[in-house]
């Protein structure tokens, strides 16, 4: 059982940023990006979610800004061009492997 | 909420100094939305009791701050096979030095009354504690690397080809020739040493005449190791013969070439401890017509102590190699080639 979940946590790993990055085409603050991620079934805990949004703005992936409008400060970040090339560039793959392991696993 | 200011200066004492204010602010953010969600959810306004239960939920302090941290590694996962590799030839080198420097200064010194396995076992902690600070500085200076040049490795294996690749292990083959050598000298060394002991010893030649002749075996030496050298050569001639109707070392046979291997280092660790080989023999001068007053004293000061140490010394490096040999035909013999690759 162990293993089973382990592994899995490590598929899950490699899927991680781009699931992220797809939800970033608008913009979004961590909390309401989570939310989201979790409805549409692939739940990111904030200790993993909070610090990769820093990095992917860091690789130069995302923008960010703080918004300061709403009841509180939040951080939103947001797709840019570098960012969104790589997304059609790690979905292409993404698809690519997709079909080589459904035909692999029927 | 006192509560959350607590829990955010614990987070950001183990934050860096320049990230810190916005990974704190982020984090205060984060608190506050998952606050007014839980406090939607259950249709009550946040209070105290919530807040704890939301700080549990996000973990303790230092976990949070750790996460932050692009790398959490001492030795990252990159440089970590650079890292072992590098450390078993450091770990090796320093053995390897600490066993000739000792051999050297038992040689140079003598084991100061002490048995030579009196001196190896007090220098046991030396080594040790050798090998440890060895270790703790390879893993500072990766650990430095790992910090300061990015994607730090180093490949061993960068030109690799398949032409690198070892011989296929074919069956250890018995080479006659080899047996029969083995056969003859051990022959010769059983008659000198039993026969003619007291032809052992320094010619001097002058235009190809022999000048003059001083035997040089020690009686004491003789006395105590005539007879084990006699058990090991018969055993070796023993071994040989057997081996010379034998077209494949057998597995009953490395065994038996193992036994003898372990033989051979008992004899050269009781050399070490023994008595010393060379020496004036008063029995063996006589039978060449001399006295120890015929003896020219450079034989006695120089010759003789010189030629003992180099041999001390001779003994040390063979028992070293022997037994590092032994270990790697230990490790072939018991997990023997599984598959004999064809050529």
């Amino acid at each position: 059982m162990e293993m089973i979940e382990s592994l899995t946590l490590e598929l899950r790993r490699g899927a991680i940023v781009l699931a992220v990055l797809s939800q970033l085409h608008e913009e979004q603050y961590g909390y309401s990006l989570m939310k989201r991620l979790e409805e549409g079934g692939f739940p990111v805990d904030q200790g993993t979610l909070y610090p990769l949004l820093r990095r992917l703005e860091e690789n130069g992936l995302l923008d960010s800004e703080w918004n300061v409008e709403g009841s509180r400060p939040r951080r939103y970040y947001q797709l840019n061009q570098t960012g969104q090339d790589l997304l059609d560039a790690l979905q292409g793959e993404w698809e690519a492997l997709n079909e080589v392991m459904e035909k692999l696993l029927s | 909420m006192k509560l959350i200011d607590r829990y955010i200066n614990a987070v950001g004492k183990h934050l860096p100094r320049s990230k810190r204010e916005d990974i704190q602010k982020e984090i205060r953010s984060l608190i506050e939305d998952m606050l007014e969600d839980r406090s939607q959810q259950a249709g009550t306004a946040p209070d105290e009791k919530l807040v704890a239960e939301v700080l549990q939920e996000m973990g303790a302090p230092s976990k949070v701050a750790a996460s932050y941290h692009a790398n959490p590694y001492l030795i990252g996962p990159k440089s970590y096979p650079s890292f072992m590799t590098i450390l078993k030839i450091v770990l090796v080198v320093v053995t390897a030095a600490f066993l000739f420097g000792m051999g050297m200064s038992l040689v140079l010194e003598g084991s100061n009354g002490g048995s030579v396995l009196e001196g190896l076992v007090a220098s046991i902690p030396d080594l040790f504690s050798g090998l440890v600070q060895a270790f703790g500085m390879m893993v500072i200076i990766f650990a430095i690397l790992e910090r300061t040049v990015p994607d730090f490795k180093v490949d061993f294996d960068e030109d690799w080809t398949p032409d690198d690749l070892p011989e296929a292990e074919e069956p250890v083959q018995v080479k006659p020739l080899e047996n029969i050598f083995e056969i003859v000298f051990t022959i010769a060394a059983l008659v000198m040493f039993n026969v003619y002991p007291h032809w052992i010893g320094a010619f001097t030649f002058n235009d190809g005449n022999l000048t003059s002749f001083v035997p040089l075996l020690s009686a004491e030496f003789l006395t105590t190791f005539l007879v084990i050298l006699n058990v090991r050569w018969a055993l070796g001639l023993g071994f040989s013969f057997t081996m010379l109707w034998q077209p494949h070392l057998e597995q009953y046979g490395k065994w038996a070439r193992l036994a003898l291997k372990v033989f051979d280092l008992g004899i050269l660790w009781a050399f070490l401890n023994g008595p010393q080989m060379l020496g004036l023999n008063p029995a063996f001068l006589a039978r060449h017509g001399m006295t120890l007053d015929d003896v020219p004293g450079i034989y006695t000061d120089m010759i003789i102590p010189i030629a003992n140490n180099g041999l001390k010394l001779a003994f040390i490096v063979a028992l070293i190699v022997g037994v590092i040999d032994l270990i790697s035909k230990l490790v072939k013999t018991v997990r023997p080639q599984m598959v004999v690759l064809e050529k």
